[in-house]
């Protein structure tokens, strides 16, 4: 009495709730004083919560420092303590015991499985490798575990595997939960719900099993096998919770007790999170840690975190934070730290940017397909750690047979689309573009259906949106009378129609650049418009509202006149470059705007030594090195340096500065000829020079601004008109630099004088 | 009207097309702008001088301000005659 007293007393100090069957287990077989050292140890100093200790009452029957030794030893190895805490059991295994069985399983199976059975640490190693030796061809690593876990004799899971090969189930861990006998009358129960066989059946035993299916045909409720894990009364209490909550009676509801439901529903409630698989999952005092965590490294919770401990997912944040990856959103919980540190330690060897999908893969297979793509000679594209190795080699493999270049969204799809798609494309005369890869082989042939059935011309931004939205796009912009154009894919149809309904409410055009904002934002850059007195323009709706008017702000305080390049680049980048042109003399505005204040620095420095000019505005179209390469061809060939010579790359004003050199001569190297390309220049130079006028060009060099076909048509004009090409002053004939306008009614005028005639 | 991008093309290479896709905005802004003075035909001095169009905005608008003003009454009709003119907006 004296014991059961005290033993109450301490569960009741720290709010333990057990059963009737468990408290009688403890008073018969525990020790108040014991209790309370262990509890001390558990709650105080582990942190760990009440609900683990009430769902394995056998941890407050062991010995204090076996929990601590065997807690000690489990910490420094690899598993992750959030298991531990979920299966406490194995604390109180003995200490030798749980050493052997700890090495054995880590040695045979990995560490990864025993932080994925943890329990198994409370198996003898004897057992374990009993089991192994005897069953390892017929049962998988993870499920030779499971029926280790279990209380089945080795004869029993013999028995238990032919039964279950014989009716064709999977043979799962699940499957040694009960007795042979128990297997066949569970199997013979499901197959009157028709549904199909699954080993989750085996949760159950036959009486159970035949319970839960006259309550859901009680309640109408249909049967779903993630039920069949759920004791009968907790699910009946899930289901009142469920409805009263008006929650969508799932299968994934039915992992938690009711009243863990309740509380973990209400946390996601609160926290604006979704009652998403990986939280039910979780538990309440996880899922508050959990929201701390992400509160103080402000990180957006997400379900997928809870598939991990907060400590863990704090651990990672951290790791992340240290190795300055960006963006940390849910994907990047998929593996454990141990894991994702590897998988930097290869990015950090290979050079690869540590950021989203890298982390889907182990180090392991991050490796693999660095060396499939130096085998293939490509750049990593990041979307390639979306697939395994094997996917990635054949896509590779088929870009090469195909000639197919390689690109990014080559791997957001199964390999085994590719092929499908370009071919599918090739059918409608229309050229393999990357985009198409973010739709199924369906879609891409649905959405190409519906351009002809509205006879639209197909755009590649279609792409974008499924074919039904593509459909009711093309509605809406028919409804409204309004052109269709690419950008509009950007948004789905409900809100490009908000869009479109501004726009003529307030009586302005659709801009391409709308359709990257949302109508909100729209309004707001409007109103800024209308407060500032500013034309709504294309390039101001590449920002959200704020920084549009911060932008406003500094383009006033700096003096700095509007034009449509500013927007180019977020407020702080916009600051950084004023500062820097204005620091070097240079006017901030147009083209610097797509340069960073250390390549305007570098582009001054280049042009002043070189030149000994600071830059023109249109010298910053190019990046230093380009702008290095032209200033440098064009001084060594004495070319005269305008702005014109930077709208063309270095590669291709060489070839045309060659052509006319070689075939020329150096005296036709003008700024207005070597922009041209090389064919045009080759084509109309051979002409003129076949017609004896080359020379002229140092007197007008417009009539190389005609296609060749263009100036044989004003030739045969002349022609008409009794004319010469060349004048008596020696210059090409004005016809040459008329306006295609003027020359077509002139044209018409002749032709008209000549019907008179 | 539209404007010929395969002419333009052809007559000033891929790296050029490439240059504008990168350079929309000021292209627009500049296009706008001579359309705002009253000339349709803007097209057509896009295709012959592409490149003017690349040229900033302030830059533009200043120097094609300053040639219709040195041009004239009818500016624009002798642009068509001579559409060479417009080329001299490239000279530094």
């Amino acid at each position: 009495m004296k014991t059961e007293w005290k033993i109450l007393e301490v569960l009741f100090e720290y709010d333990l709730h057990f059963n009737e069957e468990k408290r009688r287990y403890l008073e018969k077989y525990g020790n108040g004083e014991n209790i309370r050292r262990i509890l001390d140890y558990l709650i105080d100093e582990l942190n760990i919560s009440k609900r683990s200790i009430e769902k394995c009452p056998s941890i407050l029957l062991g010995r204090v420092e076996e929990i601590k030794n065997n807690y000690q030893f489990l910490q420094e190895k690899q598993i992750e303590i959030y298991n531990v805490e979920t299966c406490l059991h194995i604390l109180v295994v003995n200490e030798r015991d749980l050493r052997e069985t700890y090495q054995y399983v880590e040695n045979n199976y990995g560490v990864a499985a025993i932080n994925k059975n943890t329990s198994i640490l409370r198996v003898k190693k004897e057992r374990i490798e009993q089991i192994h030796n005897r069953f390892g061809m017929q049962l998988t690593p993870e499920t030779q575990l499971g029926a280790a876990i279990s209380r089945r004799t080795i004869e029993e899971i013999e028995e238990i595997i032919q039964i279950c090969i014989n009716n064709n189930i999977p043979i799962t861990s699940t499957a040694f939960k009960q007795t042979p006998q128990e297997v066949k009358e569970d199997i013979r129960i499901w197959k009157t719900t028709n549904q199909k066989m699954t080993g989750s059946i085996f949760h159950k035993n036959s009486k159970d099993l035949e319970d839960l299916l006259e309550y859901c045909r009680e309640e109408g409720i249909p049967i779903s096998s993630s039920m069949l894990g759920c004791p009968l009364e907790n699910l009946k209490q899930i289901v009142d919770v469920a409805k009263e909550r008006q929650l969508d009676i799932k299968g994934l509801l039915f992992r938690k007790d009711s009243i863990e439901l309740e509380e973990i529903i209400a946390l996601c409630e609160e926290n604006h999170l979704e009652v998403g698989i990986s939280v039910l999952n979780s538990n309440p005092s996880e899922i508050k840690r959990m929201i701390q965590v992400c509160d103080q490294y402000d990180v957006e919770i997400c379900d997928s975190m809870f598939s991990k401990s907060a400590t863990e997912v704090e651990k990672i944040i951290q790791l992340f934070q240290r190795n300055h990856v960006d963006n940390i959103t849910g994907s990047l919980f998929k593996r454990s730290r141990l894991e994702i540190e590897e998988a930097m330690k290869m990015c950090d060897k290979y050079g690869i940017k540590k950021e989203g999908t890298v982390f889907y893969r182990t180090a392991e297979e991050i490796e693999e397909i660095v060396k499939i793509c130096q085998r293939y000679h490509v750049k990593i594209e990041m979307t390639m750690f979306h697939r395994t190795k094997e996917e990635v080699e054949k896509v590779l493999e088929y870009c090469q047979l195909s000639g197919l270049p390689v690109s990014g969204a080559l791997f957001i799809r199964d390999p085994q689309d590719i092929g499908k798609i370009v071919t599918l494309l090739k059918r409608s005369g229309i050229p393999f573009t990357p985009t198409a890869m973010q739709r199924s082989i369906t879609e891409v042939q649905d959405i190409l259906t519906i351009c002809k059935k509205y006879k639209v011309e197909f755009t590649p931004n279609m792409f974008s949106q499924t074919p039904k939205e593509v459909e009711k796009s093309i509605i809406v912009t028919q409804k409204n009378q309004v052109p269709l154009t690419a950008s509009m894919f950007q948004k789905d149809s409900k809100n490009l129609e908000d869009i479109i309904t501004l726009c003529k409410e307030k009586q302005i055009p659709i801009l391409n650049s709308m359709f990257f904002r949302t109508k909100e934002e729209i309004e707001g850059l409007l109103l800024i418009c209308e407060e500032y007195h500013l034309k709504p323009q294309d390039s101001m709706f590449r920002r959200r509202p704020i920084e549009f008017k911060k932008i406003l702000d500094l383009a006033e305080s700096y003096h700095i006149p509007l034009t449509a390049s500013i927007f180019r680049k977020d407020p702080q980048k916009v600051e950084d470059i004023i500062r820097k042109s204005l620091e070097r003399g240079i006017v901030p505005t147009g083209s610097v705007f797509k340069r960073t204040p250390e390549e305007i620095d570098e582009i001054c420095d280049i042009s002043l030594d070189l030149t000994g000019k600071l830059p023109t505005n249109n010298t910053f179209l190019k990046k230093p090195e380009e702008v290095r390469k032209i200033l440098q061809l064009c001084i060594s060939n004495h070319i005269p340096i305008t702005g014109t010579i930077f709208s063309k790359n270095a590669i291709e004003l060489a070839d045309s500065i060659a052509c006319i050199k070689e075939e020329y001569g150096e005296e036709y190297l003008m700024p207005s000829t070597i922009i041209l390309d090389r064919n045009h220049i080759k084509s109309v130079l051979s002409y003129l020079t076949g017609k004896g006028c080359i020379d002229v060009l140092h007197k007008s060099a417009s009539i190389l601004r005609l296609s060749l076909e263009e100036i044989i048509e004003r030739e045969f004009y002349l022609h008409n008109i009794n004319e010469k090409m060349i004048t008596d002053a020696h210059t090409f004939h004005p016809v040459f630099g008329w306006s295609r306008k003027l020359f077509e009614k002139r044209k018409k005028e002749l032709e008209q004088k000549r019907v008179v005639m | 009207m539209e404007l010929d991008m395969k002419k333009i093309q052809e007559l000033f290479g891929k790296s050029f097309i490439q240059e504008m896709g990168d350079n929309k905005e000021t292209f627009i802004e500049n296009i706008e702008y001579v359309v705002s003075l009253g000339y349709k035909d803007v097209f057509e001095l896009v295709e012959h001088y592409p490149e003017t169009f690349l040229i900033d905005s302030i830059t533009f608008k200043e120097k094609v301000d300053h040639l219709l003003e040195s041009l004239g009454v009818e500016s624009f009709e002798k642009i068509e005659e001579n559409i060479e003119i417009w080329g001299s907006i490239n000279e530094n």
